[in-house]
C-alpha cells in the first residue's frame, strides 16, 4: 500500500514559495520613487526650471532607484514636463537638476555637491539622520520601520524652491 | 483470489434474484457492460438492496467496469459507484463475512484515488484532485484507521498550497483569493505538524511576498499622505512573516533560503544592520560549504 502511494508530490514541495532579496531592495526603492514623484506636486521650482525636461539625478550607484524612477518617468510627467532620469557620478555645476538624490554611501561628497549647486534650483534629497542640518532640503529617515522624510524649508528656499504647507505638515520633525 | 471470494459471497444472494444471477454470470464471462446493466436492474428489488453480498457484487462489477472503461478518467463515475457499493456492503455486513474482501477492494480504489489526485494536481487542475484526495481519506478512515493518513494529508496539502501559491504569484493583482487558499492550506498543515519546516518557511514567504507586492504594486500617483498607512500594512506583513521564518530557521539552521529570507525581512523593515547580519551568516555558510573537502 505504502509503496503504491509514493507519487510525484515531492516535486511540488521543492518548487514551493520563493523570494529574492532583490525584491525588498526594489520595494524600498519604489517607496522612495513614490515620494520623489510626489515632491514634484508639492514644491514649486523657479520659472527657468519650468521649461524643458524635469531632471532627476541619482548621485552614486543606486540601480534599484534608477530603475524605479525610469518606470515612473515612462508614465508620469511633472505638470507638462517630461521626466529625465540621470545617473550622476560627478556633479557639474552647470547641470540643471530639479532633484538630486544623494545615496547614503556618497554623503561624504555632500558638502562639495551642495556648494557646486548653490544658487541653483535643485532640491537636494538625502537619506541619513542629521542631513537637513548640513544643507539637505529633504532627508529620508526610518521611523518605526517606515520610510518618512524630514524637510528643511530654509534649505529649500536657499535653492529658490517654494514648499507647500501641506508638504511641511507631512514631514517628520528632526527629533521624531 | 478476489474472484473466488466473489463466488463465495454471492452464493446466497444470486439464488434469490434472476438479475443478480445473470449479472454474476456476465461478470464471470467478463461481459462487463451486460453485468453492469443486470446488476443495476436488481437494485429495484427491496430484498437484495439490504444484502451486503449484493452490494459487494455490484461494487465488484463497477470496479471491473472502471478498470476496463474508465481507468484513465480521473472523475470516473464507475469508480465512485464501486466505492459506494463496497462501503455499503461493509456497513451492512454485520456478520463481517465479506469484510476483508470489501476492504481489499476499497484499498485498491483508495490507491487509485490518491494516485490520480497526486498526478493530476497542477495549476490548471486542482479541484478534482482535492475531491479525489477526500475520497482516499474517506476510504482509509474506514478500512484502515491505523493508516498514517496524516503524513499523506500533509504531503497533499503542501502540494496543494504550492499550487495556490503559484496561481497567486502568477497574477497577484487579480488572484488574491488564491493567497487566502494558500494560507489556509499552510495553516492546516501547521495545525497537524507545527514543526514542519517547509510549511513554516512557505507561509512566512507568502507574507513576505505579499508585503513586497503591496508596495511594488502601488501606483506612483498614490498620495503622499497615504504612504504611512501603506507602509503600516507592509510592516505588519513582514512582522507576520518574521516568526514563521525564525521558526523555520530554528528547525533547520542550515537552510540557505531561510537566512536569505531573514535578511530580506529585516531589510523590508528597514533594519539594515540586522539584515546585514543574516546576509553575513549566509555568506559564511556558503564559504564553509565551499571549503569542506569533497567526499
Amino acid at each position: 500500500m505504502k509503496r503504491l502511494l509514493v507519487i510525484c508530490l515531492g516535486l511540488f514541495m521543492i518548487s514551493a514559495a520563493y523570494q529574492q532579496k532583490e525584491d525588498v531592495v526594489q520595494m524600498n526603492a519604489h517607496c522612495k520613487a513614490i515620494f520623489l514623484y510626489n515632491f514634484t506636486k508639492y514644491i514649486e521650482w523657479p520659472d527657468e526650471y519650468k521649461a524643458g525636461n524635469f531632471v532627476i539625478g541619482v548621485y552614486g550607484s543606486y540601480v534599484p532607484l534608477l530603475n524605479e524612477l525610469n518606470k515612473m518617468a515612462a508614465t508620469k510627467t511633472a505638470g507638462s514636463q517630461k521626466f529625465e532620469i540621470k545617473s550622476v557620478s560627478t556633479v557639474e555645476a552647470a547641470a540643471k537638476y530639479h532633484i538630486l538624490f544623494i545615496s547614503k554611501e556618497n554623503l561624504g561628497q555632500f558638502s562639495e555637491i551642495s556648494n557646486k549647486l548653490t544658487g541653483r534650483g535643485t532640491l537636494l534629497v538625502t537619506e541619513k539622520d542629521g542631513m537637513t542640518k548640513k544643507g539637505s532640503a529633504i532627508n529620508f529617515v526610518q521611523v518605526d520601520s517606515k520610510i518618512k522624510f524630514q524637510l528643511s524649508k530654509p534649505n529649500a528656499e536657499k535653492h529658490y524652491l517654494k514648499v507647500s504647507t501641506a508638504l511641511e505638515a507631512l514631514a517628520v520633525k528632526e527629533n521624531e | 483470489m478476489l474472484v473466488l471470494a466473489l463466488i463465495l459471497s454471492v452464493a446466497k444472494v444470486r439464488a434469490q434474484n434472476p438479475d443478480v444471477v445473470a449479472a454474476y454470470s456476465f461478470e464471470k464471462q467478463k461481459q462487463i457492460d451486460s453485468a453492469k446493466m443486470r446488476i443495476d436492474k436488481a437494485l429495484s428489488d427491496p430484498f437484495v438492496s439490504k444484502d451486503p453480498n449484493f452490494w459487494y457484487l455490484r461494487g465488484f462489477i463497477y470496479k471491473d467496469y472502471y478498470k476496463a472503461r474508465e481507468s484513465t478518467n480521473r472523475t470516473s463515475p464507475a469508480r465512485l459507484e464501486s466505492m459506494k457499493c463496497f462501503l455499503k456492503s461493509l456497513q451492512l455486513d454485520t456478520a463481517k463475512e465479506s469484510q476483508k474482501n470489501n476492504k481489499e477492494n476499497l484499498k485498491f480504489l483508495a490507491v487509485r484515488f490518491y494516485n490520480d489526485a497526486a498526478q493530476a494536481l497542477d495549476t490548471s487542475n486542482y479541484k478534482m484532485p482535492i475531491e479525489n484526495f477526500e475520497k482516499f481519506r474517506e476510504i482509509m478512515k474506514q478500512v484502515e484507521p491505523a493508516y498514517p493518513i496524516m503524513s499523506k494529508e500533509i504531503e497533499f496539502t503542501m502540494a496543494l498550497a504550492t499550487i495556490y501559491t503559484n496561481l497567486y504569484q502568477a497574477s497577484w493583482k487579480t488572484r488574491a483569493g488564491f493567497l487566502d487558499l494558500a494560507k489556509a492550506a499552510y495553516t492546516h498543515v501547521l495545525s497537524l505538524d507545527p514543526n514542519n519546516v517547509s510549511a513554516n518557511y512557505n507561509m512566512g514567504i507568502l507574507y513576505y511576498n505579499q508585503a513586497v507586492y503591496l508596495i511594488k504594486g502601488s501606483d506612483f500617483d498614490i498620495d503622499i499622505s497615504s504612504m504611512d498607512a501603506l507602509q503600516d500594512n507592509k510592516v505588519l506583513l513582514f512582522k507576520q512573516s518574521l516568526p514563521l521564518i525564525e521558526k523555520a530557521y530554528a528547525l533547520d539552521p542550515k537552510k540557505e533560503e531561510t537566512l536569505l529570507a531573514l535578511s530580506g525581512i529585516y531589510y523590508g523593515l528597514n533594519d539594515y544592520e540586522k539584515s546585514k547580519q543574516f546576509q553575513d551568516k549566509l555568506e559564511e555558510m556558503k564559504k564553509n560549504q565551499q571549503n569542506q573537502p569533497k567526499k
